[in-house]
């Protein structure tokens, strides 16, 4: 019998290249499913007095939007997505900068910037804990002329991570430090897929650095920096560890989350609270798609 | 409208140089190729024209103003790149701006700029399209209109033909040698396409290995070219070139070579007597040596040899014959398509003494005074 070779039509073939997505699509919305679900149910549901189980039961959800503690806690994590994100994407984009242009050591000094992300959040925003500790910090100590190589500033030491501005301030300079590289990078790669000759042509034309920034550098990695600024916004909506570590009482939502739960107990309020910051991500990545589209179309037409 | 002086230029990259103690003079209003191989130096040299690139030692003048370390942004030159550089989220429009923009020109004198200069290059109903929507012979116009808004003093030209197709190129040539005819502009143009250099330059600076091999006019470069290095690099199909005793028999002044005496005509035996006697290298384009059957006038300066026909090349009006003589010297000439050449047959040619060239094996330099 002659040997007949199988065909296969191109739908078929698309279908065949797809399947070895299949368990880990599965996987993930499964996954998905079964946590957004049940945290559904338990936002949903409320303990009373007796430890008996209401559901369904609007009584978490008008507990957490009345408590003062969601309200400042929400704020404080707006603060920090506001503040944070356009931070990251300016520290990124100067570091990228930096490091895009030829110099002598270029490589070494990249490998350095790339050193934060190596190193754990936890032992970053702990390093940072001693370092604003109160009253025997080393920053207290330096400013107040404990080492030998500094003039004293300060005659009483600063209860840094007792101010809230203060507090927050150095988690979200802990997080800006530790995740710059994350930016850094994608940058990098944005600023790299630029041809020189761009800069050079702008040149010759009497471009000064800052007009090639603005009218070149920028427009040209646009792609580049709504991925950062996606990327990083979400990841500050649902920052946990330096705030945690670092802003004592001034909750996060993500702290709020883990407080609720683990100090008090209220799983259906912690699972009210994690669901908000489910929705102010979801709203975020919408908005930013939007956003990214907007921009694509702008820098296609332009 | 200015004249470039360069002036003992000296580059290098690691300690290694790329031009070494070059100069030249480009007059104001002149067209000037800088022609050579990849890596000779030449778009360094219109790098550090433009400012672009630092020059490590020797001078530069623009209309006789030293512009060393005037950065780039504030010389009055524009340049055009090997691959256009538009600003790709630009429209056509937006790039043949950008400069005026940048030097904040008035807007009815950029109007007018624009309006001359999409008429001058043709792009006009381009204006609004993107740099991916056009073509490639369409975008180095846009990259010609965008330098010449700008008036420059001296415009450069960086190997900008190279990405076109051969037809586009030859209808690009004739454009931009228009274009130097109407703007009158000093033009700087590099390039490796001797076919380029000859057809539009007021004159070609051949460069190698960071030096100046030779600056003259294009027929000059070709039928009087002062180095080996020339004579092998500008011609097609390249130059042969034998080794032989420089002597006089006889009457005759000529060069002994394995494939015989090869007679000069007398005004070059009267250029070469301080060599006589000397070992030298003898240049002979393909295009000198015919087949003795269609050329029956001979002149008393041409030198009859036999060489035997191995390969043939079709060139499309002519045919290339690739042919070996005594001493397993291999020389290449041309030949009319109608001729009848059969391979590996004995075959009469003779060289054309007039257009014999000589050169020192030590200085690699002519030997003709």
């Amino acid at each position: 019998m002659a040997f007949k070779p199988f065909k296969i039509t191109p739908s078929a073939r698309r279908l065949l290249e797809l399947w070895p997505l299949f368990p880990a699509a599965v996987y993930l919305i499964g996954f998905l499913i079964v946590v957004v679900s049940y945290l559904f149910a338990l936002s949903f549901s409320f303990a009373d007095e007796h430890g008996v189980t209401i559901f369904p039961s609007f009584e978490s959800l008008r507990a957490v939007f009345a408590a003062p503690e969601f309200n400042s806690a929400f704020v404080n994590t707006i603060a920090f997505v506001a503040v944070g994100t356009p931070l990251e994407l300016i520290v990124g984009l100067a570091l990228a900068l930096l490091v895009y242009r030829s110099f002598h050591l270029r490589n070494i000094v990249r490998s350095i910037f790339i050193i934060p992300l190596a190193i754990p959040a936890l032992v970053t925003a702990t390093m940072l804990f001693i370092l604003f500790d109160f009253p025997g910090g080393h920053i207290n100590h330096l400013l107040m002329g404990k080492y030998c190589f500094l003039p004293a500033v300060l005659h009483n030491p600063i209860n840094w991570r007792g101010v809230k501005l203060l507090a927050l301030g150095i988690a979200l300079a802990g997080k800006v430090w530790r995740d710059m590289p994350i930016s850094m990078l994608i940058l990098l790669a944005g600023l790299n897929a630029i041809d020189p000759e761009l800069f050079d042509a702008a040149k010759t034309m009497g471009a000064g650095l800052r007009q090639r920034l603005w009218r070149i550098v920028v427009p040209l990695i646009l792609p580049s920096i709504s991925t950062v600024v996606l990327l990083r916004s979400l990841e500050m909506w649902k920052e946990f560890i330096f705030p945690f570590i670092l802003a004592g009482q001034n909750n996060l939502l993500g702290t709020l989350i883990e407080i609720l739960y683990n100090n008090w107990g209220n799983a259906g309020e912690a699972a009210v609270v994690s669901l908000t910051l489910v929705v102010c991500i979801v709203v975020t990545a919408l908005v930013y798609l939007v956003f990214i589209e907007f921009v694509k179309k702008l820098t296609a037409r332009r | 409208m200015a004249d470039v002086a360069l002036s003992h230029i000296y580059k290098s990259y690691d300690g290694n140089p790329v031009i070494a103690d070059l100069s030249l003079t480009v007059k104001s209003g002149e067209f000037v190729t800088l022609l050579g191989p990849s890596g000779c130096g030449k778009s360094t040299m219109l790098r550090m024209i433009a400012g672009l690139e630092s020059i490590d030692k020797g001078d530069l003048y623009i209309a006789g103003r030293r512009y060393n370390d005037i950065p780039a942004q504030k010389r009055r030159l524009a340049m055009v790149f090997q691959s256009y550089a538009l600003f790709p989220h630009m429209s056509v429009r937006e790039n043949i701006l950008f400069g005026l923009k940048i030097n904040k020109v008035a807007p009815a004198l950029m109007e007018e700029k624009f309006t001359w200069a999409i008429a001058l290059f043709g792009l006009t109903g381009l204006e609004r399209r993107l740099p991916k929507e056009i073509s490639g012979g369409q975008r180095q116009r846009v990259a010609l209109a965008r330098a010449l808004v700008l008036d420059p003093d001296v415009l450069l030209l960086d190997e900008p033909l190279s990405n076109l197709d051969a037809a586009l190129r030859e209808s690009a040539m004739e454009e931009l040698k228009r274009v130097h005819r109407s703007v009158g502009k000093t033009i700087i143009y590099v390039t490796h396409n001797q076919v380029e250099a000859m057809s539009m330059s007021g004159r070609i600076a051949v460069l190698a290995g960071g030096n100046l091999e030779q600056f003259a006019a294009p027929q000059a470069v070709y039928d009087d070219p002062q180095t080996l290095f020339t004579a092998g690099f500008i011609g097609s199909p390249p130059m042969n070139f034998l080794t032989g005793l420089l002597q006089t028999r006889g009457t005759e002044t000529g060069i002994a070579t394995e494939v015989g005496f090869i007679i000069l005509d007398k005004e070059r035996q009267v250029r070469c007597v301080a060599s006589l006697g000397k070992k030298v290298i003898v240049g002979i384009r393909p295009q000198n040596i015919s087949y003795t059957d269609h050329f029956s006038a001979r002149r008393v300066s041409d030198t009859s040899i036999t060489l035997k026909a191995e390969l043939f090349e079709t060139l499309g009006d002519r045919n290339l014959v690739v042919a070996r003589g005594a001493g397993d010297t291999v020389l290449r000439f041309l030949m009319k398509q109608d001729d009848d050449i059969l391979p590996d047959r004995q075959v009469g040619v003779f060289i054309d003494g007039r257009k014999i060239h000589v050169f020192d094996p030590d200085t690699r330099k002519s030997i003709f005074k």
